[in-house]
């Protein structure tokens, strides 16, 4: 028995529910190209594009903990412009959906780069929830009004799927979602990075640049699950969970929560076998389904509530 | 999964000038550091900042990285003094593959002369036969041969002007040498322009050929995507930074590479 691992987040069908996530990999086109080859890859999406370019943080930009990592890149990005150009040399041969990531500071650069973006993808992730850049990300989305002009300006500069990701960091992560969902998005991404921070015992320092960054990675797997299993309860959109998938088990845990589809990040360079990462996750959600009776992935979306 | 992530500390013992540009970090480890020929480390200094650095000799405790002053962060830590510490992560990457059969001709031009002396040394330990040819535009910009002839190294020198030893580039030293002798392995280290060159003749003449590439890291462990050659989607932190030059020959290997902010530019050298 083969079970159906086809979903459908808001219009983009996704051959398998797992999805590259943002910030990793994604900022070279050939590497895009590679991973899409996958079969267990069902979407990418990109590192998250701002308007102007960004050089980001001096290192030490990133902290391996074994359990996750710890970053404050400063999202780097040669800005949406010349990105465009550098995904339009290989949309054409992609076979799955590309997502591109974008962390617009206002409304004005919302639609500027979403109507110049438009024609290489396939549905926009707005990253509202990056926590360690000033006026962008976390700021942004923690300021209620301007996110949801933000999200309403890149509804209203595109027909395709926009995917809204969620901040860990606040109080009421549901409002958030909500006012998002009522801003136009047709799916929430939950979670974006914890923040935290690193000590160095021997240079009796803190480890990153920008000091504070955010933990991702199998450390905060039990924070994605609860804040996918609420908004499954308190919102309508489709949710794309996010939070240190390392393996299958993860994945379910995520579904059987409320996710109609995963993705994945830190798994990818903390796994030995890198992005066969997707393979062994693949076919463990299949033997899964096989194993419990089911014939497609969606019938286990949120099981888990009674 | 990886262990801890604390920094190794370093303290430096003395710090060598090399050349005005060019200058060798002698560190005190607290224990020895395993390394293969060619592996890097992240080297870091609080409010520095944190570069990658291939080190230019390892010995029990005593580790030398030998720096040249290209931006902010190197050209402070080519400035530390005795007793000032750096902190280090790593080893990082592939290193060299000192197993193939054959003699082995090793070609370091400027910095690459000190980067390549750990697979030199560990060469001729192994008895196996070597060569190793160093260069530079001239005598006053020769990196590393003061140490090399410390630790008696045999090894020939190239400048450009003539000023010291054979009088030409190291493609062109490369060419003279191997009209006369065959080599059946060639490592190389230094400006990207040279290593093309190099690689090409090694590709026409059928030798194999590692050359070790440069390019920004930050994350180090295969994340963030900074260091990638394109359109091939290696990633110099962790498939690299040693290729082979006949799988990269044609790729942005001498062409191009990204900036900070992640923009595909040209390489300068």
């Amino acid at each position: 028995m083969h079970p159906d691992t086809e979903v459908d987040v808001a219009g983009l069908v996704l051959r398998s529910p797992l999805m590259v996530a943002s910030g990793v990999l994604g900022s070279s086109p050939s590497l895009i190209r590679i991973i899409a080859t996958n079969p267990d890859v069902g979407a990418v999406v990109t590192k998250t594009v701002t308007y102007r370019p960004r050089t980001g943080y001096e290192n030490p930009t990133l902290v391996d903990l074994g359990y996750g990592f710890l970053n404050a890149m400063g999202l780097p990005n040669p800005g949406y412009s010349e990105y465009r150009f550098e995904l339009g040399s290989i949309k054409k041969s992609l076979e799955i959906p590309l997502i591109v990531s974008i962390g617009p500071s206002d409304e004005g650069e919302a639609e500027e780069m979403v109507e110049e973006l438009d024609s290489v993808a396939d549905g926009f992730e707005v990253n509202l929830s990056c926590p360690h850049v000033e006026n962008l990300g976390m700021e942004v989305g923690s300021d209620a009004s301007k996110a949801s002009g933000i999200v309403k300006a890149v509804r209203g500069s595109t027909g395709k799927p926009v995917l809204v990701k969620i901040s860990p960091n606040v109080t009421d992560f549901v409002a958030n979602a909500r006012s998002a969902v009522e801003a136009g998005a047709d799916a929430i991404t939950a979670i974006n990075t914890v923040r935290g921070m690193a000590i160095d015992v021997n240079a009796m320092r803190p480890v990153l640049s920008n000091v504070y960054g955010g933990l991702s990675g199998k450390a905060i797997h039990p924070v994605a699950v609860r804040i996918v299993f609420e908004l499954y309860e308190k919102i309508k959109a489709p949710i794309v969970g996010c939070g240190g998938v390392y393996d299958w088990r993860d994945a379910v845990e995520l579904i059987l929560a409320g996710a109609t589809a995963v993705q994945i990040g830190s798994a990818i360079a903390h796994s030995q076998t890198g992005l066969k990462v997707f393979n062994e996750i693949g076919e463990g959600v299949r033997r899964y389904l096989a194993l419990k009776g089911f014939s497609s992935v969606k019938q286990i979306i949120g099981l888990a509530h009674s | 999964m990886s262990a801890s992530h604390y920094y190794l500390e370093a303290t430096v013992a003395s710090n060598i000038s090399e050349t005005s540009r060019v200058n060798t970090l002698v560190l005190r480890l607290r224990e020895e550091l395993k390394i293969v020929p060619g592996q890097f480390l992240m080297v870091w200094r609080p409010g520095d900042g944190e570069i990658p650095i291939t080190p230019s000799l390892t010995m029990g405790e005593t580790l030398c990285l030998t720096i040249e002053k290209v931006g902010f962060t190197s050209s402070r830590l080519a400035s530390l003094k005795p007793g000032e510490k750096v902190f280090l992560r790593g080893p990082y990457g592939n290193g060299f593959n000192l197993s193939l059969p054959g003699r082995y001709l090793l070609i370091g031009g400027g910095t690459g002369a000190a980067s390549l002396t750990p697979a030199y040394l560990s060469l001729v330990k192994k008895g196996v036969e070597t060569l190793f040819l160093v260069g530079a535009r001239n005598r006053e910009s020769l990196v590393y041969v003061r140490r090399l002839r410390e630790l008696g190294a045999g090894f020939q020198v190239a400048t450009d002007d003539g000023s010291e030893g054979f009088k030409g580039t190291l493609p062109e030293f490369f060419a003279e040498v191997s009209s006369r002798d065959r080599f059946e392995n060639v490592l190389t280290i230094g400006p990207e322009r040279m290593m093309v060159k190099i690689a090409e003749k090694c590709v026409e003449q059928g030798v194999s050929c590692q050359v070790s590439l440069v390019r920004i890291v930050k994350c180090g462990l295969g994340v963030c995507g900074s260091c990638v050659l394109d359109p091939l989607g290696l990633r110099v932190c962790v498939d690299g930074p040693v290729f082979h030059g006949e799988k990269i020959l044609g790729s942005d290997f001498g062409r191009f590479m990204r900036d900070e902010a992640g923009r595909r530019v040209e390489v300068v050298q």
